[in-house]
């Protein structure tokens, strides 16, 4: 075993330990609560620690091991969610003082699911304003504690980052997902778009929204997703049948794949970025992938286009009761796209939803050529401050519902920042990103990483 | 949260608060938005296409 603290292990490692009994998961949640205590003053990751309930779930979760009932991987794993996700009895404020002391009666379907598989919830993580842009809380990259971790997951993919979780759940209406996992040296699954009901979850915008799960490895991404993934009635968009064995899935022979390198829009503005990249492909090549070059559809401008007015018009019409009478709740930021989003009229938005549709029509035929996409995850490393930095590496795959992941592929050295390798594969095609990125994590040890908390 | 952070972080929140002192909408997200639509709007596409959509039935309310 590498690791030596037990925040420090991954998933995979901690699940290990649990079901060899050489951990128990009372012991793994005190390890993460202490850990908390002593780093969550500078990073700020989290809204609501909530120790009692973890530790009551932590000794249940003890009890049936004790009983011989081993639920699965995830059986007494601590782990956090972002404050958009319903939790029963427990403060869910999206990030927002238009209803910030809403406590939920139900779960969100999530929940319930990493709850039936024994997961141990530690408490709820920082957002921007409902996921929105704007409201963006004071969390740090424990990387660098000047720069921000991105969002709006940003206390989701900071806590996993500085060892306060062993993994967490974040929503991408935009870049929500990827964007900070990049910036945070983790590795993350956007996966297609209904692999994983939203029911429970406080709406950014319908057609746009996906969970995901902050991870430190690609195995981890695998096991969170198989438990996470699955049909649900009350979220209408799921995909119904039976979902992949994604853990199957990263041992996969990748050799003969081919993979396309975009040959326009995902430019990279900071040359290390380029650098580690290049790097990469020659690292995948080096484990039997094939590269060539790919072109994009020629309608890029109007897909970021239509889903922008999409998340305005969406957004919109989801506040639109409570904006009727909280308007000045609302921060000036999230405001402003509201109001945008009630300008706009039925046709306006019928016609970026049929940009939508000749877009990802285009997305889907790239992919009859080749089995995956390649392209840096960010334009630009964590800025300094506040703000969450670009999402427009990421849009793309979310606008058109497709899979995409982020895996940690180096870090710049002056800045103490890590960079990320962006994977996107066509409709349901996660199992294939899974097996890439495993091969790059088995050749290289960028994702074994700690950030070192310091100024 | 330290007193440096804290402090530079109620700077960014006015500084945030400050850009929308003319209003609820800032003339260059206006101006954004309103490029954005003419762009869509004289995107061309065959009228066999459809809007995209997402729901696949189930439960409802």
């Amino acid at each position: 075993m590498i690791s030596t603290q037990l925040y420090e292990l991954t998933l995979a490692e901690a699940a290990a330990s649990i079901r060899a009994k050489n951990v128990s998961p009372v012991e793994l949640t005190e390890a993460y609560l202490s850990r908390i205590e002593a780093v969550d003053g500078k990073v700020q990751a989290w809204v609501t620690v909530a120790a009692d309930h973890a530790m009551q779930a932590a000794k249940e979760a003890e009890r049936q091991l004790m009983l011989g009932r081993y639920l699965g991987q995830l059986h007494g794993i601590p782990y956090g969610a972002k404050d958009i996700i319903r939790t029963a009895s427990i403060r869910t404020s999206g990030g927002s003082q238009v209803d910030g002391d809403y406590v939920p009666g139900t779960n969100a379907a999530v929940i319930d699911r990493l709850g039936n598989a024994g997961a141990v919830l530690l408490g709820k993580t920082t957002t921007t304003e409902y996921a929105y842009q704007g409201g963006e809380p004071p969390t740090r990259n424990p990387w660098n504690l000047k720069h921000t971790p991105g969002g709006s997951s940003s206390g989701s993919a900071a806590a996993v980052s500085a060892g306060m979780a062993a993994f967490t759940l974040g929503t991408q209406t935009f870049g929500s997902l990827i964007r900070p996992a990049a910036y945070n040296g983790l590795t993350c699954m956007k996966p297609t778009f209904g692999r994983i009901s939203r029911y429970g979850v406080f709406t950014a915008s319908w057609s746009l929204d996906h969970i995901g799960a902050f991870t430190r490895t690609v195995e981890d991404t695998a096991i969170t997703l198989e438990v996470l993934a699955g049909g649900d009635g009350r979220d209408p968009s799921t995909l119904q049948g039976e979902s992949p064995r994604f853990t199957g899935a990263i041992g996969r022979d990748v050799r003969g794949l081919v993979v396309g390198l975009p040959d326009t829009f995902f430019e990279a503005e900071e040359p290390v970025i380029g650098e580690a990249v290049a790097q990469a492909v020659e690292v995948l090549k080096g484990r039997g992938i094939r590269f060539k070059q790919v072109k994009l559809p020629g309608c890029m401008k109007e897909a970021i286009a239509a889903h922008r007015m999409t998340m305005r018009a969406e957004g919109a019409a989801y506040h639109m009761e409570s904006y009727k009478t909280r308007a000045d709740y609302y921060g000036p930021s999230m405001r402003e796209q509201l109001e945008l989003g009630f300008e706009l009229s039925a046709v306006d938005y019928l016609h970026a939803q049929r940009v939508r549709s000749v877009f990802r029509n285009e997305m889907m035929s790239l992919f009859g050529e080749i089995d995956a996409l390649l392209t840096p995850s960010t334009p630009t490393l964590a800025l300094p401050g506040y703000k969450t930095g670009s999402p427009m590496f990421n849009g793309p795959f979310t606008n058109a519902g497709l899979p995409a992941m982020t895996v940690p592929i180096g870090i710049d050295s002056s800045r103490q920042l890590p960079i990320g390798m962006q994977l996107a594969g066509p409709l349901m095609g996660e199992e294939t990103l899974l097996a890439i990125g495993h091969q790059y994590q088995q050749a290289t040890s960028w994702h074994l990483q700690s950030a070192p908390i310091g100024l | 949260m330290g007193v440096q952070q804290e402090a530079e972080y109620k700077a960014f929140l006015e500084l945030e608060r400050s850009r929308y002192r003319s209003g609820l909408v800032t003339g260059e997200e206006k101006e954004s938005f309103l490029e954005e639509l003419k762009l869509l709007r004289s995107f061309r596409m065959d009228d066999q296409v459809a809007p995209y959509t997402t729901y696949r039935g189930g439960a409802g309310r």
